[in-house]
């Protein structure tokens, strides 16, 4: 997934335009084509994932990255998230998703002048900590390892607070400072994962299969999977990613390919080695003899 | 890039409480503390108790912010523990690891999880199985596997530090080391002779 994006010119390191979202006006620049699909290029996919982000912002009156955790654990999908908090209302949608919106009353008018960092076990300044969402306080030079671990691990999308059992993912405002302190390409890597996760945790946005690749995604307009084409011209089914195939059904296109392929090696090795998530659907690798795996989307299973 | 001061204070912290919990944690060899041996005593009421197991612990670069390795260097009959590699299958050891752990918390999950095997998820199929069809079966194997690999009785001990001052080390500093690493004769020699 990392071609997609080599050449970097195309991508927004404009930060505060991520963090201003309430005075950006222009929509997302959708290319349309046919009723059902739209196409979504490189420049229109920050200006995409603004619009839903602005969407939940504004009916929850929360900030920018609780927004981007509740839409991430929903999988872009606007509609089930208001569902949702319609349905069980908004305590049961944060704590669900991970996000703590606690108001923190500090009853000591003055903050203490050194605090006691659990992580490396030092006394530190007080300026030189963050507090998270969660009430969790840490000092910024673990915050930072623990930002770069996680990034580096592919889990830029749901870096939990340091604190044992705390589910609170981590504003990323505060991950995006800390990281560029000292390692600004990381925290670029980190900002783009984040504008992917639009694409690749969305269950109507699929990118585009051409190779090599033409930047593009498409976007459906309902739950039906059909056959869509992307401005480049591939045709492609939004079900299975390959080339359009009705009424063929995915299923039996898809051993049909394989089996045209003779991959029967590379495919009896992922159904050894590997399960599917149950979340995403991707196939996760089993570590060692025991049975319980983890997928970067966060879902752990047996 | 282990964060050894951390490691250091950890390893202090420990120390004061090994009366009070049984857990100890040591350098393998003086060289480096990325390598350490931890002990657990056997929970009371469970076919381990009696026995003294070792685990060996490699902390990675990442360390406190990745989990450290831990693999039984005893053996031990256990659904969760592998009965060929000592492999352990647990969470916290893996995704659920926090950097506010520490090794001493790690080897309190590992003594918990002794007092109570998850089946379900097995690391060892062939013991989980036993564990699942014939409980009496295996709570005498693993009592068995305890007595065998877990217990150094205290004349075994007695013996090792007669052996280590025959080879000209001072009989206190033997029998400390001895202690440190849990009665392992190899590792104790190991130690000091990098000390
Ligand atoms: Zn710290
Ligand atoms: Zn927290
Ligand atoms: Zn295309
Ligand atoms: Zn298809
Ligand atoms: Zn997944
Ligand atoms: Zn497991």
């Amino acid at each position: 997934m990392e071609d997609y994006f080599s050449d970097d010119d195309y991508y927004y390191s404009d930060r505060d335009s991520l963090d201003g979202l309430e005075n950006e006006d222009s929509g997302p620049q959708w290319a349309s084509k046919g009723p059902t699909s739209k196409v979504i290029t490189k420049e229109s996919l920050l200006a995409a994932q603004r619009e839903d982000l602005r969407r939940v912002m504004e009916l929850l009156s929360i900030r920018v990255h609780h927004a981007r955790t509740l839409l991430i654990h929903y999988r872009w999908d606007v509609e089930k998230l208001f569902a949702v908090f319609v349905e069980k209302g908004k305590a049961s949608l944060f704590a669900e998703a991970g996000v703590s919106i606690v108001e923190h009353q500090d009853l000591d008018v003055r903050p203490p002048q050194t605090v006691m960092c659990d992580i490396c076990i030092e006394d530190l300044p007080s300026g030189e900590t963050t507090k998270m969402d969660c009430g969790h306080c840490f000092c910024n030079n673990c915050w930072t390892e623990h930002f770069i671990v996680k990034i580096n691990d592919g889990q830029s999308k749901r870096i939990k607070c340091m604190a044992h059992k705390c589910n609170a993912i981590c504003d990323e405002s505060v991950v995006r400072n800390l990281v560029s302190k000292t390692n600004p390409d990381l925290a670029e890597k980190f900002d783009r994962f984040l504008l992917e996760s639009y694409i690749e945790d969305n269950k109507r946005v699929k990118w585009c299969p051409s190779t090599p690749h033409c930047g593009n995604a498409i976007r459906v307009e309902d739950d039906q999977f059909c056959e869509v084409e992307c401005s480049c011209g591939v045709q492609f089914c939004f079900g299975c990613s390959l080339e359009a195939h009705s009424p063929c059904s995915c299923l039996m296109w898809e051993l049909w390919v394989k089996k045209c392929r003779d991959e029967s090696e590379t495919v009896n090795w992922i159904t050894v080695h590997t399960k599917p998530c149950p979340k995403c659907h991707k196939p996760v690798e089993k570590n060692g003899g025991c049975n319980l795996v983890s997928c970067i989307c966060g879902q752990a299973f047996w | 890039m282990i964060d050894f001061a951390r490691v250091q204070k950890e390893l202090q912290e420990c120390g004061k409480d090994v009366e009070g919990s049984g857990i100890r944690v040591a350098p393998k060899s003086d060289a480096t503390l990325a390598r350490l041996v931890g002990t657990i005593p056997g929970p009371i009421g469970t076919p381990y108790e009696g026995g003294v197991f070792q685990i060996d612990i490699t902390l990675p670069d990442g360390y406190p912010f990745e989990p450290p390795k831990m693999q039984f260097s005893t053996k031990v009959w256990h659904p969760n523990i592998s009965s060929q590699s000592g492999a352990i299958c647990l969470d916290i050891l893996k995704d659920q690891w926090s950097p506010a752990l520490t090794l001493k918390t790690a080897l309190l999950s590992v003594q918990a999880l002794l007092s109570a095997p998850e089946p379900d998820d097995p690391q060892d199929a062939v013991v989980a199985k036993q564990y699942l069809k014939d409980y009496q079966t295996f709570i005498s194997t693993a009592r068995y596997w305890t007595e065998t690999f877990a217990k150094t009785s205290s004349r075994g001990i007695e013996e090792k530090v007669q052996k280590l001052v025959e080879m000209g080390f001072p009989e206190a500093q033997a029998r400390t080391t001895l202690e440190s690493v849990g009665g392992d004769e190899n590792l104790a020699l190991e130690k000091l002779c990098s000390g």
